[in-house]
């Protein structure tokens, strides 16, 4: 187990070290910052002194160099909007981002799991047609819409809900939620479920299929033959096994869930890191854009080796042939 | 005594888009505590089918259509799943064909064997573990406690299906169906498991379905034999006579076409044609369009008829009873 995990850990180091060198590479290429920051009618002393003082007048190579030994000690870079260190400004957006996407990950497992099982054992039930015809809908119709309609339907027609922002916050382990409290709960649900609703789908057909393969399976009807309850060969015997590709496709969905909560935050103007970095891009505020991209994909990184370990621990073969290699 | 379990007219059907397939068609056998019987024929003949419908364990879209299945005094058909659920694993247990899929690969094998035990008794964990331990040393594992703690991909073939063994033996049922279940397996560990069991089941007195295509592997085995064919009974008897005097010429082509001793250089003889369809099976009796003897007689279905010496025969034209010509 230590093996694998010291080697798992190389690899992770490995994808960090080539995003940032892809990452760097990427920004650089997309324009001069100075071009949009300064006024306009500066002279090309100025500029070329603003140049010096970003260090931007220096080469790819050398910057990259600068960066990554700065970026070692934990700075990545100064704001050039803000004038604040990159990092602690998406620190602060950071929290909001990060709870909006575990509870839409939470909504659409406990949702989806249970949904896409009950279609997996009866699939020509008229449940079972349905929570699969309205899953279709949960991820072909554009997620953007689907945000204004819930808007236009509970916010707007029926009142219930609040149409956009995050609402009273309360301090929870240091950070600041919104869960906790009524008022930020009531802000939290209509973008939680729209963030929710595509991975749902995924889950619902993904544990469908896998219900319905391992149900066929001869030690399912084993398990039967052997006098269990049919819950206990669902909760146990079938459940342990679909779960295995779907902790895989959750680990996976996570990370895309907390970088590109973006179309979710503008719609709910939800003060996270997504509208961010939408503004940052268009101002071009180089370290801004390069912090968040960075911190996503440690996010994405350690959320794979995370699902890797709990993946070992579900499937017991993957533990065993794996410690011998 | 009555019957252990007695199965009168059984019909098994699977719907499907193409129609109705009649996998079991009018089984009718009856089994006596602690006896052996083995249900042969080939793949399609219906005997898995009939061993699965006992238990009520015949997935969608098939379904039994009729008859009834007699356990102890209680109508299985009728009883319907509560029934059903109180009685697999506790007095009829069953062992599967491939011992690879039959245990759940993300469990242990405790967690496997403990939760047969529970499924049935109010016991403490502990009390269950033990016994399946017990069950375990039983069949012939060794180092019980270790394997109690291993995944099943940590056994081979045969030790997995030793262990399916063990998980049958349990509840000490009254009765076991086998499906196959050393057809996966090598002939040496073949030979074992069929000795184990045997020896199993004349201690704790359980019956035993074993169901095969393999004739050699249950003409020493079972007390009684019963050969399908498509989804019927055709002939029925004691093993010895059966297997001695074959009178069913779909019998007789089976055991003819196992090969013996001393009989280098002849062609094997094979049974003509092909299983049929369930789907389009022939007007009258089954197995006339590959049968040497048919004819126009066979047109119509013949019953399953005793012949008075213990046996039944489904045929119209039976081979002569050998024993009673040729007896002094």
């Amino acid at each position: 187990m230590l093996v694998y995990l010291v080697r798992r850990l190389g690899q992770s180091l490995l994808a960090i070290v080539a995003m940032a060198v892809l990452v760097f590479a990427g920004v650089y290429a997309i324009g001069n910052p100075v071009d949009v920051l300064i006024n306009p009618e500066a002279t090309q002393a100025e500029i070329a002194a603003t140049m010096q003082r970003l260090g931007l007048d220096r080469p790819l190579y050398e910057q990259f160099g600068i960066f990554v030994m700065n970026a070692l000690q934990g700075d990545l870079g100064t704001s050039f909007v803000y004038g604040r260190p990159a990092l602690a400004i998406i620190m602060e957006r950071l929290p909001a981002t990060m709870e909006l996407a575990l509870v839409a990950l939470f909504l659409s497992v406990a949702i989806g799991i249970p949904l896409g099982v009950w279609a997996g054992l009866r699939p020509d039930s008229i449940a079972g047609r349905t929570i699969m015809g309205g899953s279709i809908l949960g991820f072909s119709l554009p997620n953007f819409w689907q945000g204004m309609l819930l808007i236009l339907v509970f916010a707007v027609l029926l009142g219930w809900l609040p149409a956009g922002g995050r609402g009273e916050t309360t301090e929870f382990l240091g950070l600041q939620v919104s869960f906790l409290t009524w008022d930020g709960l009531t802000h939290l649900i209509l973008p939680a479920i729209n963030l929710a609703l595509f991975k749902m789908s995924l889950i619902i057909r993904l544990a469908r299929a896998n219900t319905r393969e391992v149900s066929l399976q001869d030690y399912v009807k084993f398990a039967r033959a052997k006098g269990l309850s049919g819950r206990r060969v669902v909760m146990v015997h079938i459940l342990k096994n679909i779960m295995i590709p779907v902790v895989t496709i959750i680990g996976l969905e996570l990370g895309s869930m907390v970088a590109f909560a973006i179309v979710t935050e503008t719609v709910f103007a939800w003060p996270g890191m997504g509208k961010l970095l939408i503004d940052s891009i268009n101002l071009l505020d180089r370290p801004v854009i390069v912090a968040y991209l960075m911190l996503t994909v440690l996010i994405i990184v350690s959320i794979n080796l995370l699902v890797d370990v709990i993946y070992s621990l579900l499937d017991p073969r993957i533990r065993l042939s794996e410690m011998k290699g | 005594m009555s019957k252990l379990l007695e199965i009168n007219d059984l019909q098994t059907h699977f719907h499907t888009r193409d129609g109705v397939a009649k996998a079991v068609d009018g089984v009718t056998f009856s089994l006596d505590r602690g006896e052996i019987l083995g249900l042969v024929g080939e793949s399609g003949s219906g005997k898995s089918v009939t061993g699965f419908s006992i238990l009520g364990l015949v997935d969608p879209p098939g379904r039994i259509a009729g008859g009834r299945i007699v356990f102890d005094g209680d109508d299985l058909v009728a009883g319907g799943e509560p029934m059903l659920r109180g009685l697999r694993g506790k007095r009829i247990a069953m062992i599967f064909q491939d011992p690879m899929m039959t245990l759940n690969p993300v469990l242990r094998i405790d967690t496997q064997m403990v939760e047969t035990v529970l499924a049935h008794e109010r016991v403490p964990r502990s009390e269950a573990l033990a016994r399946a331990r017990a069950a375990l040393v039983q069949v012939g594992i060794s180092a019980p406690d270790e394997r109690l703690r291993s995944y099943p991909h940590q056994f081979s073939g045969g030790m997995r299906q030793r262990v399916a063994i063990a998980i049958a033996l349990l509840h000490k049922p009254d009765l076991i169906i086998a499906d196959e279940p050393t057809t996966a397996l090598d002939v040496t560990i073949q030979a074992q498991i069929l000795s184990e069991v045997q020896s199993l089941c004349a201690q704790s007195g359980t019956a035993l379905i074993w169901i095969t295509h393999d004739l050699a592997v249950v003409s020493g085995l079972a007390d009684r034999l019963a050969v399908m064919y498509a989804g019927r009974i055709i002939e029925e008897g004691p093993t010895a006579s059966v297997i001695a005097n074959p009178r069913h010429p779909y019998t007789r082509g089976l055991i003819d076409s196992v090969p013996k001793g001393k009989q280098h250089g002849r062609m094997l003889s094979q049974i003509k044609g092909m299983t049929p369809s369930l789907l389009h099976l022939p007007e009258g009796c089954k197995f006339a369009p590959r049968c040497p003897r048919a004819d126009a007689a066979c047109r119509s279905e013949p019953a399953l008829t005793p012949t008075g010496d213990d046996r039944s025969i489904r045929c119209h034209h039976p081979h002569e009873d050998a024993e009673r010509v040729h007896a002094p």
